[in-house]
């Protein structure tokens, strides 16, 4: 097992690399002019000489062939210095450090609810298949699955938000309570004087994205679900349990359930790195300082940098995330053994 | 061996009787018009269209210590009816009396202490095994559902019956996967023994199995049923198999069941021409021997829409009219046990010695050695 683990991220290496290259690649080879457009604005107005523009290229090294950059760019990788952002004139890490807890906070508390509802929902209608509930139920999960998370965001907003006040719909706190944005120490300081205010506040503004995110991926995930269950259901195994004279409660919990959770588990594993990655609609419509809106505010502005540090960085996440799915696999289903 | 598994060893089975004297406590288990039917819904709003037949009124009785064999093409309602019988599937009615008592109508909480007494070995032991479940407790959950709190009572149950199963006691930390095809329906066998049956439904149980695992089951199956005074009731559509295990025989047609009789009886005087047309489509093992083959023509009918009448006269060699209108009776033709339902059982004999004219619905071959020969020599290319 330890053997097979190790050879697994031996392999990820070279995986690694060919996606940095990849993203360098696309990224250098923009029809826009490349990096150098970016970093003086896309014309402005302003007439900038030949000199300039050289002296320019030679601070950012770029007057180097594209390969020599991507040696500089990995070896400064490795020592954690991923270049500094044009949008957000600060270094990427830093950008990247202030957007992650925001993210984490809106995805993993959309992500819990939508599995709690999710997996009870689908493990139901599996057992009154055909049921009206079942029924009724796939006609809204298609429609829930149907919903653009812009326009149902939007129209979110525009109930709870404007005509009923009732929801906060614009960032993730209230400046003026805390009299500062979130995540600087100011905040922080604020936060631990005023832990119950503080907390409160943040839930208030999590609703409504959390429920938007949770609703658009529960219809999927509960359909996943109701499948995976029915298809256990159907096996012979179960009628097996059922001939021991096992209480249903028992065939259903202990023999359909652990076998049926598992490509749900699966799907909850390869789903963190996108956890990570950010919702880059809601966090737009929601004006959420996340990943998400960090990586549209980069690519709308050719912050080069940025591009290539998100790509990169979610690119490492799915990665690590699959080998780590593989290796629970394991330990969930007993006929699965890497040697 | 621990200790604790031989003093279960020493521990008689239970076996209840059902107190009356003289030929009626022979019966353990008695089915009376058994009828299993499946609705087919359609429409908009899943409406009962129609009923799949799978078993439509059958009766029999298997005596204490025997095993009864039941055959039959596939889709005929053998499987059905076997697990009817144990209500893993809910009859639709009819009664079946087990040990004097009518078990479809009892309540759960009186059924669940009759499951253990009831059990079924499946046909599938690949599929029929929970993957994610080592055997230990594949075998003794049915224990605990029966109420063996202590583990290590139901550890000592379960190596006991791994053994008598002829595997090792300490695979109970391995999962099924871990096991050959004929392994795992020895646990299979052990799962359903460990709950010390009086009555075992074997639904095709060696089907599954190569030729030479086959053997080894039935006898494992035979020296069991001595041991621990099981009656089995034994579905297969192998007739060779059934014929060499089973005490008396019930054939089923399309929900039916058309013939029953004493093993030999059956196999070398069959009176139903569906039995006979089944007999001569078994291979014999021997080269030299000629023998009539009744070939039936057409597919079974839908058991949606069975026929009229007999339900097998649109296929049967020597229907007549009647057939078509008047469903034949299962009645004892020789007075000696010998249950057929055919107007004209009288006629099998003749049927199977090629000495009637067929009606319609079959075609009847002359097969043996010589023809053989004769093909091959036809079919071979001129050099």
């Amino acid at each position: 097992m330890l053997a097979y683990i190790i050879r697994r991220l031996l392999v990820a290496i070279p995986v690694f690399f060919g996606i940095t290259v990849l993203t360098w690649l696309i990224s250098t080879t923009n029809p826009d002019g490349g990096p150098l457009t970016a970093y003086l604005g896309k014309g402005g107005g302003k007439i900038i000489t030949q000199s300039e523009i050289n002296a320019i290229e030679r601070k950012l090294g770029l007057d180097k062939p594209v390969p020599v950059r991507y040696v500089y760019w990995v070896r400064n990788l490795f020592r954690g210095d991923l270049g500094v952002s044009i949008t957000e004139h600060k270094p990427v890490t830093q950008a990247i450090q202030e957007r992650i807890l925001p993210t984490v906070l809106l995805l993993g508390f959309a992500l819990v609810l939508q599995e709690l509802i999710a997996i009870p929902l689908g493990i139901f209608s599996a057992l009154r298949r055909g049921s009206f509930f079942d029924q009724t139920f796939t006609v809204l999960a298609y429609v829930l699955y149907a919903l653009p998370t812009f326009w149902y965001g939007l129209m979110m907003i525009v109930i709870f938000g404007v005509a009923l006040k009732a929801l906060p719909f614009n960032g993730m706190i209230n400046d003026h309570l805390s009299g500062t944005a979130f995540g600087t120490t100011q905040y922080w300081a604020y936060f631990h004087a005023n832990t119950v205010q503080a907390v409160l506040d943040l839930a208030d503004h999590l609703i409504m994205p959390v429920t938007v995110l949770a609703t658009a991926g529960l219809a999927g995930d509960s359909r996943f679900m109701r499948a995976s269950m029915l298809s256990v259901l159907n096996q012979d195994y179960i009628r097996t349990a059922k001939a021991k004279g096992l209480p249903s409660r028992m065939v259903v919990w202990k023999h359909a359930l652990r076998n049926a959770i598992l490509p749900i588990v699966t799907n909850v594993g390869l789903s963190i790195p996108s956890l990570i990655g950010g919702a880059v609609v809601t966090e737009q419509i929601f004006a959420w300082p996340g990943m998400g809106r960090l990586f549209v505010n980069a690519a709308q502005g050719y912050d080069y940098p940025v591009v290539i540090a998100y790509v990169v960085l979610l690119g490492a996440l799915t990665l690590f995330f699959n080998i780590v799915t593989d290796v629970s696999y394991a330990f969930v289903d007993p006929r699965i053994r890497y040697s | 061996m621990s200790v604790d598994a031989t003093n279960y060893n020493a521990t008689p089975q239970p076996q209840t009787d059902a107190g009356a004297s003289g030929t009626s406590s022979d019966v353990l288990l008695d089915v009376r018009h058994l009828v299993k039917y499946y609705p087919v819904t359609g429409g908009v709003f899943k409406t009962k269209v129609a009923e799949v037949k799978a078993v439509d009124d059958i009766s029999f009785t298997i005596k204490k210590g025997e095993t009864f064999g039941l055959v039959g093409e596939s889709g005929c309602g053998k499987s059905t009816a076997g697990r009817a019988i144990i209500r893993l599937h809910e009859p639709t009615s009819g009664e079946i009396i087990f040990e004097g008592k009518d078990i479809t109508k009892l309540p759960p909480h009186e059924m669940k202490p009759m499951r253990s007494k009831l059990q079924i070995i499946f046909q599938d032991p690949y599929s029929s095994l929970n993957p994610s479940m080592p055997v230990g407790d594949l075998i003794g959950e049915g224990l605990l559902a029966q109420g063996y709190k202590s583990r290590r009572e139901r550890e000592a149950i379960t190596q006991f019956y791994l053994q008598k199963v002829g595997l090792r006691p300490e695979y109970v930390r391995r999962y099924a996967h871990e096991f050959s095809g004929g392994q795992r329906q020895r646990i299979g066998i052990a799962r359903a023994l460990a709950l010390k049956p009086a009555f075992v439904v074997a639904d095709e149980p060696v089907s599954a199995l190569d030729v030479s695992i086959q053997s080894q089951v039935l006898n494992l199956l035979k020296e069991l049923q001595g041991e621990f005074n099981l009656t089995y009731l034994f579905i297969a559509h192998n007739l060779p198999v059934v014929e060499y295990i089973s005490d008396r025989v019930g054939v089923m047609y399309l929900g039916k069941m058309v013939e029953t009789a004493e093993s030999k009886t059956l196999y070398h005087m069959p009176l139903h021409p569906y039995t006979a047309s089944l007999l001569s489509a078994a291979p014999v093992a021997d080269p030299t021997v000629h023998r009539q083959r009744i070939i039936l023509v057409g597919d079974v009918p839908s058991p949606i829409n069975p026929p009229s009448g007999c339900r097998f006269h649109t296929r049967c060699p020597i229907a007549q009219a009647i057939c078509a209108e008047v469903e034949p009776p299962l009645e004892d033709k020789t007075g000696d046990g010998h249950f057929a339902a055919c107007h004209f059982s009288d006629r099998v004999d003749a049927l199977i010695k090629g000495q009637v004219s067929i009606t319609h619905g079959a075609v009847i071959t002359q097969q043996g050695a010589s023809e053989r020969i004769d093909t091959k020599a036809s079919d071979s290319p001129a050099y």
